[in-house]
């Protein structure tokens, strides 16, 4: 699911698209957008604070052939939110579920993989140490 | 994850829209508790899941939320009550609580074995506000029955021009003993929405009973 969440829009598009037999679905929650608080602590283990307030986009719904899809991802794109919860209830369908873990959710796991990897290899280019040098006078 | 798509099976879906549907149910329920003993009857009617009615279910999901501790009346066989429960919680967010004096709402769906009102939460004199609303399923509602057939009770107060006669069906007999001690607690005390499939009809604190 966390992969669904955050693959890129057109590439669930596109593989939706592949898709041999897509089916129908039925809403049991339409897609709908709403904030939750972010909490962080300081310094990764100190007293938590609210970091802020990030946009949710969630919904549920049921395929024709009965099985349940979840999806909640960050931002607010209603037609991400429904594939995503498609794919997660074509992953649970045994016939499919081979086939789909190999053709896109790793697929999809390792693209983000190297945009991850991509971004902090950027911010790392660009870390500054600061340090100061010792003075002589207080020697 | 695994748990949380097996807890999802056998859910419906809620309103058909969200917003004016909630909008239609929660302007009925006003009416209908600013007019004590006269009908109104629904207009979205969402699937329900049973032994619950249409419109018990439409009040629900326009009521509750996570703020508003819900309390099922027991004696369901355990997959009916368990899908009930699910089923609210999935739409409302709302807590089910087993004690009825911990709940904002209360879902009677037998009211022949109803709790005594007294059982509910009746507000406290600072915060009457505070009490539990319950929704009570019955077998029929029938407003201006003839009171000379016997049939029905006679409510007065505000909301009521002079005198409105009201015949519920499906009650235990010492309802309307117990609603006049409720009413005796005022500005405490429980309201209370009776449905009868689509309909419903409220009877607020504030209505005063002649049998």
């Amino acid at each position: 699911m966390a992969v669904l969440a955050r693959a890129d829009l057109h590439e669930l598009e596109t593989a939706w698209g592949h898709l041999a037999v897509p089916p129908g679905h039925t809403w049991l929650r339409r897609p709908e957008t709403g904030l939750v608080m972010l909490r962080a602590r300081i310094g990764g283990s100190g007293a938590k604070f609210n970091l802020g307030e990030a946009s949710v986009t969630r919904c549920t719904l049921r395929t024709d052939t009965g099985l349940t899809g979840v999806a909640y991802l960050l931002g607010r794109s209603h037609r991400h939110a429904e594939l995503a919860a498609l794919f997660d209830a074509l992953l649970q369908d045994e016939t499919r579920h081979a086939e789909l873990q190999r053709g896109l959710i790793e697929r999809l796991a390792a693209a983000q993989a190297t945009r991850r990897d991509a971004a902090s290899r950027k911010a790392a280019a660009t870390k500054v140490d600061f340090y100061t040098i010792v003075r002589g006078e207080s020697l | 994850m695994t748990a949380m798509l097996k807890a999802a099976d056998g859910l419906l879906h809620g309103f058909a829209d969200a917003v004016f549907d909630s909008q239609s149910v929660f302007r009925s329920v006003l009416d209908a508790l600013a007019h004590p003993g006269s009908v109104y009857q629904l207009a979205p009617q969402p699937p329900s899941p049973a032994p619950l009615a249409q419109a018990s279910t439409a009040i629900c999901l326009a009521l509750l939320d996570y703020e508003t501790p819900l309390w099922l009346q027991p004696g369901l066989p355990e997959a009916q009550q368990q899908l009930i429960a699910r089923h609210l919680r999935f739409h409302c967010g709302c807590p089910v609580v087993t004690e009825p004096q911990q709940a904002r709402f209360a879902l009677i769906h037998a009211a022949a074995v109803m709790p005594a009102l007294s059982c509910f939460h009746q507000g406290e004199i600072e915060y009457p506000d505070r009490s539990a609303t319950l929704i009570v399923q019955v077998a029929g509602l029938n407003v201006d029955v003839d009171a000379n057939a016997g049939d029905g009770v006679t409510l007065r107060g505000p909301g009521i021009r002079s005198s409105v006669r009201l015949a519920v069906d499906g009650l235990p007999a010492e309802f309307w003993r117990q609603w006049a001690d409720n009413t005796k607690l005022f500005p405490c005390g429980v309201d209370l929405i009776f449905v009868a499939g689509k309909h419903i009809a409220g009877l607020p604190r504030t209505t005063l009973v002649e049998s």
